[in-house]
């Protein structure tokens, strides 16, 4: 009787060793999994952040976009207004098209808005908005358009809006 | 109670077996464990330079002329080159960017590696073409009798930058290395050869300069030849712009101590003699071409979309109206354009290259009369 007892204790021991084991492991697994969500959303949106500011670079320095002083010397941040005229102009839609820049600006939207003058329109440079559920990041620079029929510069904002899949 | 001694072993010897077993799983799963951090580390740490350089190629691709030390500690593999795309191996991480010259294997020197870059423009600019390479990576130039060599290396804005490693054998010693053999040429190159681990020579119509228009064939000493796996021999064409024009590209394999012709491919403005210098050999230099032939083709439609959009924006009564109407007629863009579809088709064709300088020229010089003579603004 003495012994059926003692291995009553052992045995009830022995479960509640696996519970707590079990809870723990549960737990850390639990734990763990959090972190490293947050940490990889975290990572992933600085590597977006880093990508939409790559692409807003690819744009500035675009010759499809750049204007050239009349000695070919290039203009800082300055963009020919006939050049986004023509980019303006073309159907975006286009698959030709979006292959044509999809390595320079991969799944985003490019604008240009011009600021107090008498050119007062938003351009749209590129557009190719993905299918799937996606977010956006969006970025601007202030550049000069500069119109080379009136030889003047128009203040403006290049807006990209950079599509990301969460 | 009675219980069997040998019973008794048998079991302890199991349960010793069990502990065998779980310590070796648990030694397998940490070791494991350790690896796959280690591997994790490295790959972080190679995706962060992997990323740095890639900020690099991108900040310096928006410069038209630029040199930069890249800093790097790892070692540059390239895969494969795909139509201008470019595939490197960097320790576990992969990199993947377009239209860079480079030698195929790049080892930092003090964690450094050189990042050139030159516009391309014919006339108007199309796109700009990195270089990179290594500080022990020796360029070797011999000099010719027309000074081409020289105006690679000393020309102020359009020359090699000074941090890239270059020797220079003079006109006169390697005629006479040629008629005589002596090895006292290549005494400079012997004493230095410890600290590169390439050496590429760089020629300008050696046949002609130092052969009497005979092919040329050259061995140069084993000590030099050890670490030399491509050469080159620009052939430039007076006619068609020299160094800044069109002409041709010989690459040279090296097989033992000898260097054997092997491709012929045509160059189109300097950018693109600098391309030959540091592509890795032929095969390189032509899959870069074809993605840069294919943006001068994009870059010329849109060009013309330009000088259209500029027609319809200047009034009828505008003599610049009349004057870009004038250029337009001409189709001197569409032309180029045709021609530049003839290069993608064939790009060992040298005659579409040297035609296609010539419209650019002409392109030029109706550009620099609009801006100059008219007070229109410029085509490009």
């Amino acid at each position: 009787m003495r012994t059926n007892k003692k291995a009553q204790i052992r045995l009830a021991e022995n479960i509640m060793v696996i519970i707590i084991f079990v809870f723990i492991l549960v737990f850390g697994i639990a734990f763990f999994t959090v972190y490293q969500k947050q940490t990889s959303g975290t990572k992933h949106k600085e590597r977006e952040e880093k990508a939409a500011s790559s692409v807003l670079a690819k744009i500035m320095a675009l010759p499809e976009l750049k204007c050239l002083s009349s000695t070919g010397q290039e203009e800082v941040n300055c963009f020919d207004l006939y050049k986004v005229k023509v980019l303006n102009a073309e159907n975006h839609t286009q698959p030709e098209f979006i292959d044509h820049f999809y390595d320079i600006m991969l799944e985003s939207k490019v604008s240009l808005e011009t600021l107090k003058s008498e050119i007062d329109e938003i351009f749209t440079i590129y557009e190719n908005e993905p299918v799937v559920k996606h977010d956006t990041l969006t970025k601007k620079m202030p550049v000069f358009l500069y119109d080379p029929i009136n030889e003047q510069k128009y203040y403006a904002i290049l807006k990209l809006d950079y599509y990301y899949v969460r | 109670m009675y219980t069997d001694p040998r019973k008794k072993a048998i079991t302890v010897q199991l349960s010793w077996i069990y502990i065998l077993i779980a310590g070796a799983m648990i030694l397998i799963f940490f070791s494991r464990v350790i690896v796959y951090v280690q591997g994790y580390g490295e790959k972080t740490i190679t995706d962060n330079i992997r990323d740095q350089l890639n900020d690099a190629f991108v900040k310096i691709r928006a410069d038209r002329l630029f040199f930069q030390q890249l800093q790097t500690p790892k070692d540059f593999k390239l895969e494969r080159c795909d139509f201008g795309k470019m595939y490197y191996k960097i320790g576990r991480s992969s990199l993947k960017t377009q239209g860079i010259y480079s030698p195929s294997y790049l080892k930092p020197s003090q964690e450094q590696l050189l990042l050139w870059t030159l516009p391309w423009e014919m006339p108007y600019w199309i796109d700009n073409m990195l270089y990179l390479t290594s500080p022990e990576v020796l360029y070797v130039f011999i000099e010719d009798q027309w000074g081409y060599v020289k105006e690679l290396l000393e020309d102020p804005t359009y020359g090699l930058p000074a941090n890239i490693s270059r020797v220079v054998i003079s006109h006169e010693d390697f005629s006479r290395f040629v008629s005589t053999k002596q090895k006292n040429v290549f005494k400079e190159i012997i004493q230095k050869i410890d600290s590169f681990y390439k050496v590429k020579f760089v020629m300008v119509d050696a046949a002609t300069d130092f052969g009497e228009g005979q092919d040329l064939q050259l061995t140069f000493p084993e000590e030099v030849m050890r670490k030399t796996d491509t050469a080159i021999n620009i052939l430039p064409d007076e006619g068609y712009g020299g160094l800044d024009g069109a002409g041709e590209i010989q690459f040279f394999d090296v097989v033992g101590a000898e260097f054997t012709p092997g491709k012929t491919r045509p160059y189109l403005g300097r950018s693109l003699v600098f391309a030959a210098i540091f592509a890795q050999d032929a095969q390189q230099y032509e899959c870069n071409l074809q993605y840069f032939m294919q943006r001068f083709k994009d870059v010329n439609q849109f060009t013309q979309k330009r000088a259209e959009m500029l027609y319809e924006s200047y009034p009828p009564e505008h003599e610049c109206h009349y004057y870009i109407e004038k250029f337009i007629e001409s189709q001197l863009l569409q032309k180029q354009c045709i021609e530049i579809q003839d290069a993608i088709d064939n790009l060992s064709n040298a005659d579409t290259f040297k035609e296609l300088y010539e419209m650019s020229r002409q392109i030029e010089d109706e550009n620099y009369n609009l801006v100059r003579y008219r007070y229109c603004a410029g085509i490009y």
